[in-house]
């Protein structure tokens, strides 16, 4: 292996473990709920917390004022704090006089913000020495000394060097690097939403983006390339971090701290890049492969570029430059990370301001040293008045004012731990509390014996926003619910009507095996006037030109829609889907095929392609077409039979244009026996076996507990959302279903469950299901909490008498929730 | 002796370098009520002067008056702190009440329209000192988040300060540029270059003070009775400034 070659799996094997932490995103078609430490699982959880805070830039607990509010409302568990607070009491060396579990309760309860500094805490003697009511000794030579390890921790560990030009200087070279490295992304991983898409996007992302990056980094690139070994063979994603990472001087040891903290900076788009380069047979990711490397070597080409034109040869441009600047001028470099953090001493802000405007080495050093003064000097101040406070509102005042300077700086201490840990005492106190709620509502009892069974079983996703319904549909009347996973346990992968791609339904870490098909039997009818309209809208906004024009000569239109929607949303909506197209009334393709139905359908596939094709190709008309010729010429194309002398006469060719069209067929329609092997490959993937659909109904009725005392209807109920405009609605839709509606899982196992042979299998596992128990899928619409039912026209006629009744039951749920 | 008078007035309607003095008064004085005073009379001093000289002012003072309110318009661009801000506006404000010198009745009006918004902005100023210990954006943003009806207020206080239309500095401004000293093109476009500083300035430090996320905790909003004073005081400088726009046009 050569030395390049080991650098470059080095930096790869670097990027691979820096990026461990940020979760899979999903793209926004399954945009799901996903857990956010999801990377950090392997640590405890307060741990997993406080790095999760610091990588994502989060507030992992809420504000103090917020628990105490909660507190006072009952929404936590005081005894479990009290608890909490005297284990840590008792962890600590006692203080004489000092009730701890009693100070740390009322400083929880009655302060609502900290009480200790984070940065740069009062020395316990200052404390002191202002309780006292002493002048406060503060010497600032000693704080100074203090100053250039905080600086270097702060500003240099694992931090990229623009955040610290950012945090010392004022810029915002952070968020204009994010920009860029949101549009190249929006760039490359589109997904067919753009008219103008990105080119050579097969090269990968890298490659794509360097394409059509903008002058100053090609002329960056250019300088990377001709400073490799062999310039000749390209520039690769590694070289480039590698360059850059040594321009910018950043030691070796650093580069995954490093590397972390680029990722994360855009921690959505990181994580979806993770997702896309790990999961297999993901169309796009496969067409337009990505990677984590790929957009470090972008982030940081651009970085490198920003960081040098913000520089201007004023400002350290490396890492190694910014140490410099910090061991030379630490006094100047303390002050303007103070002023641009935010946190600067107001009394002093427009002096520092002028002071480094100035930028006068005198005036720096006198502001500083007047800086640290005044701060130490405030801080301690305010600690004291603080604690005086407290120790009154604890009833401590003696026992306060008799500690000496030793027991008030272990004192400070205690409180420093407490107020660093206090967000895990208010959480499991606030655990402890949903805890006892949840066992209060449990009851150990026995349910009493039915004298008759429910009108209606219904199984509902356990989300939350079916909780609504399901407590208001057994209100209404005689209805039992229950909760299942929104995908009934059916992973399925569906090819809906009239869509030419697959839809995994089922939660996302999951990949479906089995296939379905949605077909209809209906005729096919032409669009409606309204959904013609609409696509024609769509095809004009997506080109360039015409929006210009088109808000101009259609724009009102828009206006009539909004005062619809708003003025009388029900009325208008109404109205509005009898224009569209209704889609027809379909069947899933549950059973698996035999092998002499995949053949067939095979079959069926290849004559229609030839019909088309000869229509397309010769421009013969359908009627012109027979079997017999059809016939033939499949079989030759397929190479199975010469054909027949006269079948070009018939066809109206010679036999030169006949054998280049037998010969298209076989290579651009795929009338080929290879391609028609794979279809049977395929076909192969639809529908479930018997075994299957008798394992699915089995392990979703005895999960929920429905083995006995069947209903007469038993509802399968799905959940799914109707918003406009919205290109986050997939998470307002069910998460176990891949961000989809849960209709068509629900349709499958209703659809198993009614199948006489399925029931004979299940009684074989002692769960008999009556032959008037019927399994109706349904779907609950979360933005309207109408529930409608589906596949009625399956329903034996014996059950139409009672559906009147079921229609009634959901409608008043429906309402009863509004 | 006229000259004299004149360059005396040029410390009361600030001309640069006697601006200076202004200023460095302004800075130092913290009490806001004080400021509003200043800001109240100070150009009222000038104009008096002004009145009282027996020769017409020269033309060249219009033109130092011009560049000395562009200088000030663009370094307002920079600052960061409330009080130096409403100081440099003024200090620019005041310094065109040498081109748009009218009859001396309506002067004072004119002084006065400049003054009037500046005052109310450097009086609600006032509540962000006292909370926060100074008004400067070094001190974080997010006031529309931290303190909703104060940064509402602000916001209608910057724009009163930098002459939008209907509060009294804008008939001041556009009396100004009505007047015989700007009917040349390059005064007119010098006064619209100046508006648009002012405007820039103003709308950079909203970015600083009322955009983004706050940094401090637990700031006391202004009291809902504080509101709805400040908020009669601006509907009464809307008022005040159509009547003036009235009498001065």
């Amino acid at each position: 292996m050569s030395p390049a070659m080991g650098q470059h799996l080095r930096i790869r094997a670097m990027i691979y473990v820096a990026g461990e932490p940020v979760p899979f995103f999903w793209p926004m078609r399954s945009f799901i709920h996903h857990n956010p430490l999801h990377g950090l699982e392997h640590l405890p959880f307060a741990e997993a917390v406080d790095k999760g805070a610091k990588l994502f830039h989060a507030r992992p607990f809420l504000p103090r004022s917020q628990y105490q509010a909660y507190l006072s409302d009952g929404r936590l568990d005081k005894a479990a704090l009290i608890s909490q607070l005297q284990s840590f009491a008792c962890s600590r060396e006692p203080l004489p006089g000092i009730d701890l579990a009693s100070w740390a309760l009322t400083l929880l309860q009655a302060t609502e913000e900290p009480l200790i500094p984070l940065h740069m805490p009062p020395q316990p003697e200052q404390v002191y020495a202002a309780l006292q009511g002493q002048p406060v000794n503060i010497s600032t030579d000693a704080l100074s000394s203090q100053v250039i390890p905080q600086l270097r921790s702060g500003l240099l560990k694992g931090l990229p060097l623009y955040e610290s030009l950012d945090a010392l200087y004022g810029t915002s070279i952070g968020e204009e690097l994010d920009e860029l490295v949101i549009r190249a992304c929006l760039d490359f991983f589109d997904e067919g939403q753009s008219v103008w898409v990105m080119p050579d996007r097969q090269e990968g992302f890298f490659n794509a983006w360097r394409k059509v990056a903008g002058g100053p980094v090609q002329a960056l690139l250019k300088q990377i390339e001709s400073s490799q070994s062999s310039p000749e063979r390209g520039l690769t994603p590694e070289q480039v971090i590698d360059h850059v990472m040594r321009a910018l001087e950043v030691p070796e040891e650093q580069w995954v701290d490093y590397f972390t903290r680029e990722i994360v900076h855009l921690h959505g788009w990181s994580g979806y890049i993770r997702w896309r380069s790990n999961s297999s047979r993901y169309y796009w990711a496969d067409r337009y492969p990505g990677d984590l490397v790929d957009l470090l070597a972008i982030r940081l080409t651009l970085a490198w570029m920003l960081i040098r034109q913000h520089a201007n040869g004023q400002r350290p441009n490396t890492a190694r430059a910014l140490e410099q600047l910090i061991e030379s001028r630490p006094e100047e470099t303390y002050l303007r990370s103070e002023f641009y953090s935010g946190q600067v001493l107001p009394c002093m802000v427009q002096r520092v301001d002028r002071c480094l405007s100035t930028g006068h080495p005198q005036a720096v050093h006198k502001t500083f040293h007047d800086y640290l003064f005044a701060r130490q000097s405030d801080q301690a101040q305010r600690l004291a008045h603080a604690l005086s406070e407290l120790a009154g509102k604890s009833g401590q005042q003696d026992g306060f004012k008799r500690l000496d300077a030793a027991g008030l700086a272990r004192l400070i201490q205690a409180l420093t731990d407490l107020e660093a840990g206090e967000g895990m005492l208010w959480l499991r106190a606030m655990e402890s509390r949903a805890l006892d709620q949840l066992l209060d509502g449990i009851s150990l009892d026995a349910a009493e014996p039915r004298e008759k069974r429910p009108f209606v079983q219904a199984a509902f996703c356990i989300d939350t926003r079916s909780e609504r319904i399901r407590r208001h549909l057994e209100s209404v009347g005689d209805y039992q619910t229950y909760g299942i996973a929104g995908f009934f346990g059916v992973p399925v992968s569906l090819m809906e009507l009239g869509k030419g791609s697959e839809m995994h339904l089922c939660p996302v870490l999951l990949t479906p095996k089995n296939l379905v098909l949605e077909m209809s039997s209906s005729v096919r009818t032409d669009e409606a006037a309204v959904t013609t309209l609409e696509r024609a809208m769509h095809k004009l906004k997506e080109s360039v030109l015409s929006p210009f024009v088109t808000v101009e000569a259609i724009g009102l239109l828009f206006g009539f829609d909004m005062i619809g929607k708003t003025v009388a949303p029900d009325i208008y909506n109404r109205w509005r889907k009898h224009l569209h197209t209704h889609k027809p009334n379909t069947h899933l393709l549950l059973d698996k095929l035999s092998r002499e139905q995949a053949d067939s359908i095979v079959r069926a596939v290849q004559r229609a392609v030839i019909v088309e094709a000869a229509e397309q190709e010769l421009g013969m008309a359908p009627e012109a077409i027979t079997d017999d010729m059809v016939k033939e010429l499949r079989e030759a194309a397929l190479g199975n039979a010469d054909w027949d002398p006269g079948l070009a006469a018939d066809m109206n060719l010679d036999d030169a244009k006949l054998t280049k069209f037998v010969l298209r067929l076989r290579t651009a329609y795929r009338i080929n026996t290879p391609f028609a092997r794979m279809q049977l490959e395929q076909l192969a993937r639809i529908g479930y076996s018997q075994e299957e659909q008798v394992g699915f109904v089995r392990q979703a009725l005895s999960s929920i507990g429905l083995t006995e005392g069947f209903s007469r209807f038993v509802l399968l109920v799905g959940h799914g959302s109707s918003s406009e405009n919205n290109p986050y609605e997939s998470a307002l839709d069910c998460g176990a279903c891949g961000g989809n509606h849960g209709l068509v899982n629900a349709r499958l196992l209703a659809q198993m469950a009614n199948k006489a042979s399925v029931r004979r299998r299940l009684a074989e596992h002692s769960i008999r299901i009556p032959d008037d128990a019927w399994f109706i899928p349904a779907l609950h619409n979360t933005t309207t909490d109408e529930i409608t039912l589906h596949d009625l026209e399956l329903l034996p006629t014996s059950h139409l008498v009672y559906l009147d009744r079921l229609r009634n039951g959901l409608t008043s749920a429906a309402r009863l929730c509004a | 002796m006229s000259l004299t008078l004149y360059l005396i007035a040029g410390l009361f309607l600030p001309l640069f370098p006697l601006s200076m003095l202004f200023n460095q008064m302004f800075a130092r004085l913290r009490h806001p009520w004080l400021r509003v005073l200043l800001l109240l009379a100070w150009p009222q001093i000038g104009v008096l002067l002004l009145s009282q000289a027996a020769a017409p002012v020269p033309d060249w003072f219009a033109g130092w008056a011009l560049l000395s309110a562009a200088f000030y318009a663009y370094r307002a661009i920079a600052l960061r702190e409330v009080g130096l801000w409403i100081g440099y506006i003024a200090t620019s404000a005041w310094a065109l009440l040498w081109i748009g010198v009218v009859e001396p009745g309506l002067h004072h009006l004119l002084a006065l329209g400049f003054s009037l918004p500046l005052a109310f902005t450097a009086l609600l100023t006032g509540f962000l000192e006292q909370r926060l210990g100074a008004a400067h954006t070094a001190l974080g943003g997010g006031m529309a988040i931290a303190a909703p009806r104060f940064a509402g207020l602000f916001v209608v206080a910057v724009l009163a300060a930098v002459a939008t239309p209907l509060f009294p500095n804008f008939f001041s401004l556009l009396a100004t540029l009505l007047s015989p000293a700007s009917l040349s093109p390059l005064f007119g476009l010098g006064l619209m270059l100046i508006w648009l500083l002012w405007t820039w300035s103003g709308i950079r430090l909203l970015q600083g003070i009322v955009v983004g996320s706050p940094v401090r905790n637990g700031l006391q909003d202004l009291s809902m009775t504080a509101t709805w004073v400040y908020s009669a005081g601006f509907v009464g400088l809307l008022l005040i400034g159509i009547n003036m726009g009235g009498v001065l046009l």
